[in-house]
């Protein structure tokens, strides 16, 4: 247990590491002046020099790297925007809580959905009713949220005006964003727990629980679906990660004021500092919920831990 | 990491969904308790027919569709009844017509020829991205598979570490930074997307690799690159054929959202992200802009996954013995 402990770390710990290289090198990978790609060849002389000691271009490679670590720790990180003094970790602390909202929101409707929706598929196996819900599946999947999004708002929120299209306050607002954010995950997530299912009600513990005579449902949802649900649940949080970084695209939709919001809108306006710190925070937070599920689903399934230390 | 990821993969690329007994027949797996379907049952020729051709249905719709969109893409200049920018500032944002069977956007540019040189874009960025993702993920994997040891422990390391990085964030950084350009798209998205085959490579050859051909074939004196190009790659071709058949649409996708991020192709590309982008600016006054690219979208991707998943049963060699 501890190696696997270990190995998981250094992975996340590694990762992270990797993500502040690239944030805070790439730009001198780059061929030609970056400060250029950045302001445009028409920029002053002023501008670049001011732009330049604001991402630390002016330090030396270990130095930049150094000095980034510290103002995100010391929060005195700023925008790389004239005039170089609003803070940048204040900014992300007030729009990463609505980004979380709407991810959590949207995977758990993602799991409530998709796990009725895989065992019943299961259950009926072969039927109408299981391949119809494994199109929807595969519909699911391919369908880009960048056009659900503008289709829910035109038919629930212009339409028929159940739900507020952009903004707006309280639960009600929340909804469409959801809805488009966790189709993907729901779809995928249904498949999985139907396959899941279909495994585990071939084991002899099932077939045993079914010999001693219970009754049907209580062999499916006492049995096969406690046990099906642990890899489904596991891969449902590491999706995690995956639904932060597809929340950026709903939030631009929906126009919702999060840490997507924030990104995109500094790249717009060439803020480079803002733009890496948001990618950091990204980053680190979808380690953690894979170095959280990890560990989580290696302490549940002991299997998990042998497999891997034998590795 | 490596857990989670076999869950995957069982679910997605190797299902024992289809078992057959030991004649070959398919065995329907069914709840004990229902008296409809005994545990397992043969099932005559005729029915046996009729099943595979409905399992292919869907592939076979699958590869039309496929098809079709790949065909409108070559033939783009010919099959648009416009050119690209033929301008109509008389007709701007008009719903669909005879004369613009998609309707008219800004400026009065035909959706249609837009949408179809869309397709260009699209799926060129979509292939190209997986050739180089394979290429690179297949012989990095090979190469950690067959050497083994440290040259597969590091390799390894290095794919959990891009695998715990979230791939489309880093794209939309790169791009971000390099500026949108076809090139800048390909290579952010390539960046992470070679490790899914880099893992499966491996697994497939560590598989392989003691097998008695491939013992006699070293035996033989091939040299090690011989060995695996020439014996290893050709049997796992399979599996990975159906994995960039996912991993295509993946791509397309993620395209998509970059492009409608502003990140993708340059301004004024019609990629189908793009045309979906502008089109959602003019939501209220004319929906079909944003439509059409959209199903566009959706027909293709739709087309590549259930041609995986027919590629897949074929492929998957308890399902080949029952067919």
């Amino acid at each position: 247990m501890k190696a696997f402990l270990a190995r998981r770390f250094l992975a996340a710990i590694v990762s992270i590491i990797g993500v502040t290289l690239v944030v805070t090198l790439f730009l001198r990978a780059i061929p030609g002046d970056a400060v250029d790609v950045m302001l445009g060849e028409q920029a002053g002389e002023v501008d670049r020099e001011a732009l330049r000691e604001a991402i630390g271009l002016h330090l030396p490679p270990h130095m930049q790297v150094w000095t980034f670590i510290r103002d995100i720790a010391t929060g005195e990180l700023r925008t790389s925007l004239p005039p170089f003094r609003a803070r940048v970790l204040p900014l992300i602390g007030e729009k990463l809580p609505k980004t979380m909202l709407l991810a959590v929101v949207a995977m758990l409707l993602a799991i409530a959905m998709a796990i009725p929706l895989g065992v019943l598929s299961a259950r009926k196996q072969g039927t109408a009713t299981d391949h119809g819900a494994m199109i929807f599946s595969l519909v699911g999947v391919s369908v880009p949220q960048a056009w659900l999004g503008p289709v829910l708002i035109l038919v629930f929120a212009i339409h028929l005006g159940w739900l507020p299209a952009l903004g707006g306050e309280g639960a009600r607002a929340i909804v469409l964003p959801a809805i488009t954010l966790s189709l993907g995950m729901m779809a995928m997530l249904s498949r999985m727990t139907r396959s899941s299912v279909l495994d585990v009600n071939r084991e002899d513990f099932v077939t045993t629980a079914r010999a001693k005579g219970l009754a049907e449902r209580t062999v499916i949802w006492r049995h096969v679906v406690r046990n099906a649900l642990v890899p489904v649940i596991t891969i449902a949080g590491l999706q995690f990660g995956a639904l932060l970084a597809g929340a950026i695209v709903t939030e631009k939709i929906f126009n919702w004021p999060g840490m997507g919001t924030l990104l995109i809108e500094s790249i717009q306006r060439r803020d480079y500092n803002t733009v890496r710190a948001c990618v950091l925070v990204f980053t680190v937070l979808y380690v953690l919920v894979n170095l959280v599920t990890d560990i989580a689903y290696g302490i549940v399934d002991p299997r998990i831990r042998v497999r891997g230390g034998k590795r | 990491m490596k857990a989670p990821f076999d869950i995957i993969l069982r679910a997605m690329v190797l299902p024992g969904a289809r078992p057959t007994d030991d004649e070959g027949h398919q065995v329907i797996p069914d709840f004990a308790s229902s008296p409809k379907h005994p545990r397992s049952r043969r099932i005559s020729r005729q029915e046996r027919i009729r099943r595979t051709l409905r399992r292919y249905l869907l592939a076979w719709i699958g590869l039309g569709l496929v098809t079709l969109v790949t065909l409108a893409a070559v033939f783009a200049p010919w099959l648009s009844p416009y050119t690209p920018d033929a301008m109509n500032l008389a007709n701007e944002l008009a719903g669909p017509s005879r004369a613009h069977l998609f309707g008219t956007g800004d400026n009065g540019v035909d959706v249609l020829t837009h949408v179809l040189y869309g397709a260009r874009i699209s799926l060129l960025v979509a292939m190209l991205t997986t050739l180089v993702s394979v290429v690179v993920g297949v012989s990095l994997g090979a190469l950690a598979g067959y050497a083994g040891g440290m040259v597969d422990g590091l390799l390894m390391r290095l794919v959990d570490v891009v695998l715990a990085f979230p791939g489309i964030l880093l794209a939309i950084f790169i791009t971000a930074v390099l500026g949108p350009a076809v090139e800048h798209l390909i290579l952010a998205l390539a960046l992470t997307g070679w490790v899914g085959y880099a893992r499966l490579a491996r697994g497939q050859v560590m598989a392989l690799r003691d097998r008695e051909y491939v013992q006699a074939a070293r035996a033989l004196g091939a040299t090690p690159l011989r060995v695996v190009v020439r014996h290893l790659l050709p049997n796992i071709a399979g599996p990975i054929l159906v994995s960039a058949t996912f991993g295509l649409p993946a791509v397309i996708l993620a395209e998509v959202a970059l492009s409608f991020l502003g990140l993708g192709v340059p301004p004024g590309t019609p990629s189908w992200g793009a045309l979906l982008e502008s089109g959602s600016q003019y939501l209220l006054v004319a929906p079909h802009l944003a439509a059409f690219p959209g199903l566009a979208v959706i027909i293709t991707v739709l087309g590549f996954n259930f041609l995986g998943d027919g590629i897949r049963d074929r492929l998957d060699p308890r399902g080949r013995r029952a067919g």
